[in-house]
């Protein structure tokens, strides 16, 4: 039996005996403690495990596919493509259109965005930009491009692309500080201030596309001060960081208790190999949601250099920095269906509403978010008292069943002939 | 875990005291209160007072940073890190 799909077959006639290449093993139904033995050789790299299809994505030599795919327990392996996900995809990807047919665009929602900058005369941009600082005293631009393409994610209105690149909530306000300079780096006590700044314009949500290296517990002047602003009742939302997929990879200010911190996923619901996963380094479950963040299209600043250009308006681009907006613009669509809604009753939405990937928590948090179903729980809920930690659902069904299947087939196999 | 400036601090202070820092100051007062008591300090520039939160963001020689982080309404201090866009190259 051939257990190689014909596109792999491919692919391997186009590559050298040691060239690595990326592949899904679909394992038979056999535990995953034996399948990660059996993978487990110097020359593999084992990614992702996907809990419901008992698959594994890995990269190893292509002289060893053929050997692996005799293995009883291998069912098939095929090509782990590159996926991707543009703004015209990502976007029903988390089913935004359904909530823009109800009439919610984010209008008299401000979303202030801590960034680069924006191109403030990017035609999908203009006239929305409420309030502009600059905290680097390079001048209010963004020739990095970071912060305009931040800004195409969350409330693009798709006006130089026919709608085709438009984002989250295309009628939002926004309010933006530039805190990072035309390198894309900045200064914690500069981040900071521009969120004081925020909450004291009166934004509704905040977007941080931006972190530091190395794991946190959230106990930081940075994190303490997300804390503060969502405790003042503005949601804000931050990128998980791009250090996957090992553990513990989570900085600050994600790792900030009250916030919705976001990894990113591809557009066919695999979690991002970059993406950074928890716990944090208290052993708190983060990140809450993945949403897609690999190749997405979005609004490119004149004179700036990102990414690869899709046309003199757009470029593409990927990172949980594009992850994290997607959020931001749900927020505005949830604050302007029910402007009371505090910001733990929309993390608690989000989460409560995930749907499952099949991935580790520590790499999915709750699920990849879905913009309808979460509307629909702040629409039916109350406000929680106070922002809490909310617990993750358990595993899919269907992993729970396949888990408690492979206990059983064990019990039976170990049970002696009489 | 957030670790604490103070023993790096004290190492810098040590060996070059004139050298500038960039820390942030936890304060268990008020950012506006905590700054009126360094309007005399000469060579500390307050970068930002923050209202959300009780701190302060400072820029002065280690030698000064350190007799700062000693007053009575400093909670913490912490070392003013670099952040990044999380674009990924």
């Amino acid at each position: 039996m051939i257990h190689i799909t014909p596109d792999l077959e491919k692919e391997l006639q186009e590559k050298g005996p040691e060239e690595q290449v990326h592949v899904i093993v679909r394992a038979v139904r056999v535990e995953r403690p034996f399948v990660l033995k059996a993978l487990e050789k110097p020359t593999h790299t084992i990614r992702q495990h996907v809990r419901l299809i008992n698959a594994f994505s890995m990269a190893l030599p292509a002289q060893e596919i053929e050997k692996l795919a005799e293995e009883p327990w291998v069912e098939w392996i095929e090509p782990d493509k590159e996926v991707k996900a543009t703004l015209d995809t990502s976007v029903p990807l988390m089913v935004v259109p359904e909530v823009w047919k109800l009439g919610f665009t984010g209008k008299r929602v401000n979303v202030a965005i801590i960034d680069t900058g924006v191109d403030k005369n990017h035609p999908d941009l203009t006239g929305r930009i409420i309030a502009t600082k600059d905290f680097t005293l390079e001048g209010f631009f963004d020739l990095n491009g970071h912060g305009t393409m931040v800004a195409g994610v969350i409330a693009g209105n798709g006006s130089a692309s026919e709608e085709k690149y438009r984002g989250i909530a295309p009628r939002a306000s926004l309010m933006v500080a530039k805190a990072l300079k035309l390198d894309g780096t900045g200064r914690m006590s500069d981040v900071m201030a521009a969120i004081d700044w925020a909450v004291n314009i009166g934004a509704h949500v905040i977007n941080l596309s931006l972190g530091s290296s190395g794991s946190s517990d959230g106990k930081d002047a940075l994190s303490e001060t997300c804390d503060a602003a969502v405790n003042q009742g503005v949601v804000v939302c931050v990128a998980a960081g791009n250090d996957g997929p090992e553990r513990r990879t989570i900085g600050s200010p994600a790792a900030a208790r009250n916030v919705i911190t976001i990894g990113a996923s591809t557009d066919n619901d695999l979690v991002a190999e970059f993406s950074s996963c928890g716990p944090t380094v208290d052993n708190r479950p983060k990140p809450d949601v993945v949403v897609p963040g690999v190749e997405i299209v979005s609004a490119l600043a004149k004179g700036a250099q990102i990414g690869e250009i899709v046309n003199e308006h757009y470029a593409v681009c990927q990172g949980t920095s594009l992850a994290a907006p997607h959020i931001s613009g749900l927020c505005a669509l949830f604050l302007e269906a029910k402007p009371e809604a505090s910001p733990a009753l929309i993390k608690e939405a989000l989460i409560h509403t995930a749907k499952d990937l099949g991935f580790d928590h520590s790499s999915q948090g709750a699920g990849k978010a879905v913009a309808l179903d979460a509307l629909n729980y702040v629409l039916t809920h109350e406000n929680p008292p106070e922002i809490s930690e909310v617990e993750y659902p358990p595993p899919g069904c269907l992993g729970i069943l396949f888990e408690a299947e492979q206990r059983l087939i064990k019990k039976f196999l170990k049970k002696p002939k009489t | 875990m957030v670790k604490n400036y103070l023993s790096e601090l004290e190492n810098i202070a040590k060996a070059h005291p004139r050298k500038k820092v960039k820390l942030i100051v936890k304060t268990s007062i008020s950012a506006d209160e905590a700054s009126q008591y360094l309007v005399a300090d000469k060579g500390v520039k307050i970068a930002h007072k923050y209202s959300i939160v009780n701190a302060l963001a400072l820029e002065t020689s280690a030698k000064k940073a350190l007799e700062i982080s000693k007053k009575e309404w400093v909670v913490f201090v912490e070392e003013d890190k670099e952040i990044r866009a999380l674009r990924r190259n």
